[in-house]
């Protein structure tokens, strides 16, 4: 096991420096920098003066390694000086990766910065989802066909086929505008320290939570569902029932567990999904998580952002298939690497 | 391996939410802020407040911006909604009022030739401060901060976006509240440095590390800048949040009247319009793009008012003076001094007059528009006092009148295509905007309308970043390699002299017309080329009588319209909400919607 995950480790780096390239050079071709929203008004010197302070007039090849030093080198130090407050070096004049909109602030700030609400309601969501999809896939597989099931399988296939902005306009329509229940804009300044700052917190995450969970609840769902299924047909329940153990046992202590080992590692593999965030659902409700971050510096051309959070979600990716992998070994003793 | 077979479910469904609680314990906590933004809060009941509003008497005021503020330093901003961001703290030393008029802020008073503030030869402009002007920080305002400010911005390597400065050769102290700026000509209209919102004054002991390459590393100072305005900055997220607190050290007393200011980002514009208008969470939407029908339903519910704020933003379509035929290769609309390259049809006046008679610039306005425009046929549509009235012909669509002109000018229709043509030149234009839901509705309608008139249009968008992006694209607007081309430009100072000299075909760095030889960075985009603007332009720049300034802006106004060198469609403004329980609201197009914030209070 540990020797394979060390060979998983070492052919993720030429994957990953693969990525970095493909993404650097893709938004290298993209046409389009920050002057390009300005005013018309501004004069064209104005704009070349911009484009040259950002450093745009250099080849593209010495802006790559640039970058790669940044993230490879500045980056990990800027972070352990922050963490341990040791100094390494002249870290006052250390080059770090900062954004174009918002100049002078570093990227990883912004995506710290982010982190907190995109976990609070794309993270809540999920384990919210994890949490009802799997005992109504269970549920809904011991009843094949039966009424619960089919209620089941019509709300998830409604939370699969309908949009999160068709969703999310809805609520917002009906428990925002029409009842007036919940807000419909995050505050994201707000602190939770006492119990009227959690109700807040609380209410102004039910709609986007709510959006979120319906749609990715289905896919769990129906995931577990027809794994149940499968093990509901096997003999070994028949055993179990023919020794006489009741129903309670047999469902949670034989079909629950055999039926959860794919289930899991599709949980493991939607991570990284978290912290992407969810792109239309924070747009929506004004979250400004990690989502709304990438979108915005697409929209304004702001590279360094786009760059360094692609990377990290590459990065991301990478490492929770290898712990769905791992996991999947560690699950069904079967499987061995 | 063994010790997997006690696995179950429960605990691990206890690790997950083990999981969610961990990264619950890295939400916020190394915030200050106060809770804001509450749906109950921005529509206060004005029950507990005080008779007359005083210092921070009237609460919070939610601002929804849904393209958010990235930076709060103007001088580094490359949109609209920064520079509102910073107009709240940084200040400037005279301001525009709604009119257009030019109000003291820091400076005392306006300086004139009158009353001896510019130089009889109009090559230098002196300001006396107010005195005991300081910075929120409680540090005295002095000259030094405006001579720094400009040097700040002269420095190429700041990467300074603002070019306010262009025509100051110098700017120095002459004692520690007088500031004197130099030209190196006489500038009739010197009203440019530090003045309104793109030219504030930034604080030296602040910024004084922050010049050339370093700008790019001082992100405290340009997300907190230290400022002498109404507010101050408390709690900055790049491309989220702002938030404002009083500046105690603010030189108006009782002023300003909201505690603190949220400037909320994110989501669009029609949310944002529904947040002020239907569920009352916000006190002020801006650049609200919505179409006019919905934002008239949301207005209905009698939340909130929906305003407009004309500044000089004129929607119009260029005409191509040179042949952008593609078999011309690099030839394709380029002009030059020898070569002028003229377009086989559009170089007749009839045609191009006929293109501006067949279009009902009224249906354009009222159905796309709404409040957030007018017809127009000027180029120079605000202020008010420039606006020439010898156009308004126009404002009537006259299709029979434009079928009537392309026959008496030789273009017919003899082969039955719909199509006019005259010795072999067939009437088809390609008609090029950026990619945006309201410009190709708008060139829907054209289309429709020169069909009309027997000529065919082609139409082609362009993603806005291209389009308007830098020149060494070919689909960048300066190239104009199609026939027509649309979109917004105007003047963001209420003086329209930099803006007319746009269509000079020569200035003074020479030939105004983009072509190959100065990498497309002309202004006079039409590629129009007429000494006798230019003359009258040159007479523009050297008058400093007002009254006179005006009857040329209207001439050249005209000279430009009535050669139909460029079809006015719509005078836009910026459209924003505000709830009916803020008072003081007063838009201009030429100063940001927050120019006034510190009279803005809660009604009572």
């Amino acid at each position: 096991m540990g020797q394979y995950i060390i060979r998983r480790i070492l052919t993720a780096i030429p994957t990953l420096l693969l990525i970095s390239l493909i993404i650097f050079l893709l938004l290298d071709m993209a046409p389009g920098d920050p002057s390009s929203n300005l005013p018309l008004s501004i004069p064209q010197e104005v704009r070349v003066r911009i484009r040259e302070s950002l450093g745009l007039d250099e080849p593209v090849h010495i802006r790559y390694v640039k970058w790669m030093n940044q993230f490879f080198i500045v980056e990990p130090i800027a972070a352990f000086e922050s963490v341990t407050g040791i100094q390494i070096g002249d870290s006052e004049n250390r080059l770090r990766i900062v954004s174009w909109l918002s100049r002078g602030v570093p990227v990883i700030d912004l995506i710290m910065q982010r982190l907190p609400q995109t976990l609070w309601v794309v993270g809540v969501s999920y384990v919210l989802s994890v949490l009802i999809a799997v005992p109504l896939g269970v549920l809904a597989a011991y009843r094949q066909n039966r009424l619960f099931d089919q209620i089941n399988s019509v709300i998830a296939v409604i939370g699969f086929s309908l949009p999160t902005f068709f969703t999310g306009l809805l609520v917002i329509l009906v428990f925002g505008v029409w009842l007036g229940w919940f807000p419909t804009i995050y505050n994201t300044t707000l602190v939770v320290n006492s119990w009227d700052t959690f109700v807040q917190q609380v209410r102004q995450m039910v709609l986007p939570v709510f959006v979120l969970t319906f749609f990715q609840m289905a896919a769990i769902n129906r995931f577990t569902r027809s794994s149940a299924l499968e093990n509901f047909k096997l003999d070994y329940v028949r055993t179990a029932r023919a020794k006489g153990l009741n129903e309670r046992v047999v469902i949670v202590r034989h079909v629950v567990r055999n039926s959860l080992i794919p289930v899991v590692t599709l949980v493991a593999l939607g991570i990284p999904g978290i912290f992407g965030g969810a792109i239309v659902t924070e747009q929506i409700f004004r979250v400004n998580g990690l989502g709304a971050l990438l979108i915005l510096a697409i929209q304004g051309n702001d590279v360094p952002v786009v760059q360094t959070t692609l990377f990290i979600f590459a990065v991301l990716v990478v490492f929770f298939n290898l712990i769905a992998d791992v996991l999947y070994g560690l699950l069904d003793p079967r499987i061995r690497y | 391996m063994q010790g997997l077979k006690k696995f179950k479910l429960l605990p691990m469904l206890g690790l997950l939410v083990l999981i969610a609680l961990v990264f619950g314990a890295c939400a916020p906590a190394a915030t200050t802020t106060a809770p804001a933004a509450d749906s109950g809060e921005a529509a206060a009941p004005s029950s507990d407040l005080p008779a007359e509003p005083g210092r921070g008497t009237d609460g919070t005021l939610t601002l929804l911006y849904w393209q958010a503020v990235s930076i709060v330093n103007p001088y580094q901003s490359t949109g609209t909604k920064d520079y509102h961001a910073g107009s709240l703290v940084l200040e400037s030393l005279l301001e525009y009022d709604p009119a257009g008029n030019l109000i003291p802020t820091l400076a005392q008073e306006v300086p004139t030739v009158e009353n001896g503030g510019v130089a009889e030869d109009l090559t230098s402009i002196t300001y006396k401060l107010k005195p005991g002007i300081v910075w929120s920080d409680g540090t005295p305002l002095t000259a030094d901060d405006f001579v720094f400010t400009w040097q700040y911005c002269a420095t190429p390597e700041t990467g300074c976006t603002s070019g306010n400065f262009s025509a100051v050769s110098n700017v120095e102290a002459v004692d520690a509240e007088t500031i004197k700026i130099t030209f190196p000509t006489p500038q009739p209209y010197p009203y440019y440095a530090f003045v309104g919102y793109l030219s504030p004054v930034i604080q030296k002991a602040q910024f004084e590390n922050c010049v050339g390459a370093a700008a790019a590393t001082c992100a405290e100072a340009n997300s907190m800048p230290i400022g002498t305005g109404p507010y101050k900055v408390k709690d900055f997220r790049a491309n989220d949040v702002v938030v404002y607190e009083v500046n105690e050290n603010y030189r108006i007393e009782n002023q300003p009247h909201f505690a603190e200011v949220v400037m909320k980002g994110g989501g669009d514009a029609e949310s944002a319009a529904r947040a002020v208008l239907e569920t009352g969470e916000a006190d002020y939407a801006w650049n609200l793009q919505v179409p006019p029908d919905v934002l008239g339903a949301m207005e209905e519910r009698g939340l909130g008012t929906v305003v407009a704020a004309f500044g000089g933003n004129v929607e119009r379509i260029l005409i191509n003076f040179t042949n952008p035929d593609p078999n011309l290769g690099d030839a394709r609309s380029e002009w030059t001094e020898e070569n002028p390259n003229p377009h086989p049809f559009l170089t007749d006046p009839a045609v191009r007059q006929a293109l501006s008679m067949a279009i009902d610039r009224n249906i354009i306005a009222e159905e796309l528009y709404g409040a957030g425009g007018r017809a127009t046929c000027n180029i120079v549509s605000g202020p008010e006092l420039y606006v020439s009235t010898a156009n308004d012909a126009c404002l009537t669509q006259d299709v029979a009148g434009a079928q009537a002109l392309l026959e008496g000018a030789g273009w017919v229709d003899s082969n039955g295509d719909g199509v006019r043509e005259k010795d072999g030149v067939e009437l088809r234009v390609l008609y090029q905007t950026s990619t945006n839901a309201v410009r190709q509705r708008t060139q829907a309608l054209i289309q429709q309308w020169w069909s009309e008139i027997g000529v065919a249009t082609e139409l082609k968008n362009i993603d806005a970043g291209v389009y308007f992006g830098p020149t060494d694209n070919a689909d960048s607007l300066s190239r104009f390699y199609t026939d027509v081309q649309m979109f917004t430009n105007g003047n963001d100072s209420p003086n329209p002299q930099a803006y007319l000299g746009g269509w000079r075909c020569v200035n003074e760095n020479g030939i105004n017309i983009p072509n190959s030889a100065n990498a497309w960075g002309g202004e006079n985009i039409e590629r129009w080329c007429s000494e006798e603007f230019d003359t009258l332009w040159n007479e523009l720049a050297s008058t400093a009588d007002t009254s006179a300034r005006i009857e040329l802006v209207k001439q050249l106004n005209d000279m430009i319209v009535q050669n139909y060198v460029n079809l006015p469609l719509v005078f836009r403004a910026s459209v924003s909400a505000h709830a009916n329980t803020v008072a003081g609201v007063d838009l201009g197009g030429f100063e940001t919607e927050e120019w006034n914030i510190e009279t803005w209070h809660r009604v009572r």
